[in-house]
Order: C-alpha cells, then sequence, then structure tokens
C-alpha cells in the first residue's frame, strides 16, 4: 500500500510515492534524449502529475493515463485489511486524488484506462500480504468516469475513446459518429443508477472494489462495426 | 446485415437526433430519419459516445483462463462500452514472442465482441534482462506497436533507453510501469539472505 500515515498506523508496509516519481522522471529524460514515444502506465500521485507537466511543457512524446480507482478511492480503504483494496500502484492519498481529478481535466493525463486485473477468489480473499494486487475495472469505469466528472461528454469521450485509440493506432475506433465512419460506438443512459453486484458481472472473477456500490450511468448498446454486442444491457453472445 | 436506428440520441451530448447504422458504418445522422427494415432502438434520454477503448486491460489467457479468458473478458468490455482493448503481456506464457501475441490477436477475433489489440513484452518473460522480439511482434499478424513488462518496471535505465529506441523505427511506444524495484522492495529482515560466496 502507499506509505503513509495510513500505512504506518496500520502497520503495513508502504510503498512511497518517489517509487513511481523517480522512474517517470528518468523515463521522460530517455524519451527526450532519444526522441522516442513514452506511455506512462497507471498515474498515481500528485508528484507524478508535476514531473510529467513539466516533460510535455518542454514538448517530450509522452502520454500518461490515470486508473478509474485511482481517481475515486484512496488509502483509508486499507483500514478494513480486504485485499479487494490492494493494488499496484496503491491507492494514494485524497489529495493526489484531487491532483490526478485536475490534471485529467487539464490534458496532463491524456487517458482513463482501466487496469481490469482479475483474480481467483483465492490469489484475493487471503491475508493482504499474500493477496496479488489488482482490480476489475472494464465494467464500471464508465460510471466512475461519470462519477467523477460528471456528464461531460466531450471530456468524457476525449480520454475513454477519441485519444486512447489515437495512442493505439487503432483506426475506426475513437471516431465520432458520423455518417461513413465505423460503427463503433456505445449509448448511455446516463440517468441509470445501478448497485454493483459482484456476482452479476460478465468477468470471471469477482474483485471488483465498488462491491454494493449504487453508480451512475448504464450502457444501453454498443456497436462493434454496426453489429451488437450489447442491446438493452446485455451481451448479445 | 441487420440495420439499426437509434432515435433521439444524444450524440457526445449534443441535441437528440436519430442515428442508422447499416453495413457496419453509421449511414445517416439526423432528425426524423426512416428506415423501415431497421431495428428501432429508442435512444430518448440516452447518449451515445464513440466506443471506448482501454489502454490497459489483463486478460489473463493464456495461462490463468480460471480467472478470465479473452472471451470473458471482452464481453465485460462490451458491457462496459468498450468496441477495442489492448492486452497486456503479463500472461503465461508471456506475450514476448509473434506467437503469443498472435494466438492472443485470434482469440480476440474468434469472441467477436471487441477488437483486441496485443501488448507485447519488453524484455523476455518480463524479466528486465534483454529485450523481447519487439520487431517480430511489430511484423506478426497482430501488428504490435506498445509494448510493456507492466506488472514490471523496465528498471534497467540503459534496457529502457534500448526499446526506445528501437520501437521508434516504426512509431512504436514504450508503456511503462513506473516503479523503482529498490523503493518498494520488501524489508531484508524477512528475506533469507545466501552466506557470503554462494552462487
Amino acid at each position: 500500500m502507499h506509505e503513509g500515515e495510513v500505512s504506518t498506523r496500520l502497520g503495513l508496509i508502504g510503498w512511497p510515492a518517489v517509487a513511481e516519481e523517480a522512474i517517470i522522471a528518468r523515463d521522460v529524460l530517455l524519451a527526450e534524449h532519444v526522441g522516442s514515444r513514452l506511455h506512462v502506465c497507471h498515474v498515481s500521485t500528485a508528484g507524478s502529475v508535476e514531473v510529467l507537466r513539466q516533460a510535455k511543457t518542454r514538448g517530450v512524446r509522452v502520454t500518461a493515463e490515470v486508473t478509474p480507482h485511482h481517481l475515486l478511492l484512496t488509502d483509508e480503504r486499507a483500514e478494513t485489511y480486504d485485499p479487494v483494496f490492494k493494488v499496484n500502484p496503491p491507492l494514494r492519498t485524497a489529495a493526489d486524488v484531487a491532483a490526478l481529478r485536475a490534471a485529467l481535466a487539464d490534458g496532463v493525463i491524456d487517458v482513463i484506462a482501466t487496469d481490469h486485473a482479475p483474480h481467483a477468489v483465492e490469489d484475493k480473499e487471503c491475508e493482504w500480504a499474500y493477496a496479488r494486487p489488482g482490480m476489475l475495472g472494464l465494467e464500471t469505469a464508465l460510471s466512475i468516469a461519470l462519477d467523477v466528472l460528471g456528464p461531460e461528454w466531450d471530456l468524457i469521450a476525449e480520454r475513454m475513446s477519441r485519444t486512447p485509440a489515437r495512442i493505439a493506432g487503432l483506426t475506426g475506433h475513437g471516431v465520432d459518429p458520423a455518417p461513413g465512419v465505423p460503427a463503433n460506438l456505445t449509448v448511455i443512459d446516463p440517468a441509470a443508477r445501478r448497485t454493483i453486484e459482484p456476482t452479476e458481472l460478465a468477468s470471471r472473477s469477482r474483485n471488483t472494489p465498488y462491491a454494493r456500490m449504487t453508480l451512475p450511468g448504464r450502457i444501453v448498446a454498443t456497436f462493434l462495426r454496426g453489429e451488437p454486442t450489447v442491446l438493452d444491457g446485455k451481451a448479445i453472445k | 446485415m441487420t440495420a439499426y436506428l437509434i432515435t433521439s440520441v444524444s450524440v457526445v451530448g449534443a441535441a437528440p437526433t436519430d442515428l442508422l447504422i447499416r453495413d457496419g458504418v453509421v449511414a445517416e445522422v439526423g432528425p426524423g430519419l426512416s428506415a423501415p427494415d431497421a431495428t428501432v432502438v429508442d435512444g430518448a434520454g440516452l447518449v451515445a459516445l464513440p466506443g471506448l477503448v482501454d489502454l490497459h486491460t489483463h486478460l489473463r489467457e493464456p495461462g490463468r483462463e480460471d480467472a478470465e479468458t479473452v472471451e470473458s473478458g471482452s464481453r465485460a468490455a462490451a458491457l462496459g462500452g468498450y468496441t477495442a482493448v489492448c492486452a497486456m503481456a503479463n500472461t503465461s506464457p508471456v506475450a514476448d514472442t509473434a506467437g503469443v501475441v498472435e494466438q492472443v490477436w485470434r482469440l480476440g477475433r474468434e469472441a467477436g465482441l471487441v477488437d483486441v489489440q496485443p501488448i507485447g513484452a519488453v524484455t523476455v518473460g518480463l524479466a528486465g534482462e534483454r529485450l523481447a522480439e519487439l520487431g517480430a511482434m511489430a511484423d506478426s499478424a497482430a501488428r504490435v506497436r506498445i509494448f510493456s513488462d507492466d506488472g514490471h518496471c523496465v528498471a534497467d535505465p540503459k534496457l529502457m533507453r534500448r526499446a526506445l529506441e528501437y520501437v521508434k523505427a516504426f512509431d512504436g511506444i514504450i508503456a511503462q510501469h513506473a516503479e523503482e524495484p529498490r523503493l518498494t522492495e520488501a524489508p531484508r529482515c524477512t528475506r533469507v539472505r545466501s552466506p557470503p560466496g554462494s552462487a
């Protein structure tokens, strides 16, 4: 978990923010030196945001992602000792969460990426020290984005579709619905609210940190090249 | 191929309109569309976005199919609004060869629920010691462009430099799991130390 006041109080070994920030600082310098593209996975600290901000200002070819859980949850969740909240990088402080949200809004962080990390029951329902790090994310990411950002649809499209498609070079994805474009799109009911039940998820694993939380938004339909993969909120196959 | 008419839907937050989907593309956008052969989806109060794209997904196949498969993860993705996911390389075996990334790519095609774009490992076995077959993975049917040892940091600065240089040739990207391992390693008191001189 995150090295800080909470880890000290709980007697758990903490991982300091600088372990992340030192590598990002080194790697933006390396990417700048060789003129290559660097992407930083799951940015989790306010200090990382500042390193990225400076690098982007200098024109380094760096992009960065943040996970839904790092936008919502803090290290205080570890007070339950429930390993469902054990994740790498660890949940950080409320100040980090605030910095990540601001960076997502101003573009220092380019993308929301899930780090969807399914784990079998025996790897998760055990002592904290022995549990595997990671959380499910695919089926809840849009709801967390809606909860954190509000109905800022253009920003959500930018951070969860257009920009990640561009970074990955996935042509045909991340393009707003318009005549002639591939019909890769999703339809959302923003007024719906749903309570997350781990056993109802399509993933083979159950390690969602949002169990029994009520979240905004529901996916009504998803189309892949014109064929529905989801209709009426249910998978087609 | 069935046509779909989504009525009165807000496209990325704009005023409600109709969307006609036919032959794999968005055929028409505008109010009051009519298509007698189309299946109608009532979009009143709903918002249409370009399909979500995830740069960081663990699908666990091959190796831990008890936790997730390409198919189950693809279904979870579609239900979450995704049309494409990038599958991380820390499978078993690790996706560090053309063979493994092509297997994941093919499983994604067979599931047919989202586009599964494999990510290749930066180093052989994620061990951080020597570069994996980056060029072969880039040239494979999976056309890998993003490489990551996610779950592990490419901690050796010389190896990270070489990886960044190598992928530049095909405009690839190194996606780094930023974690200095010396700063997160377990305290020494819990580790068994080898006696001096032992291998």
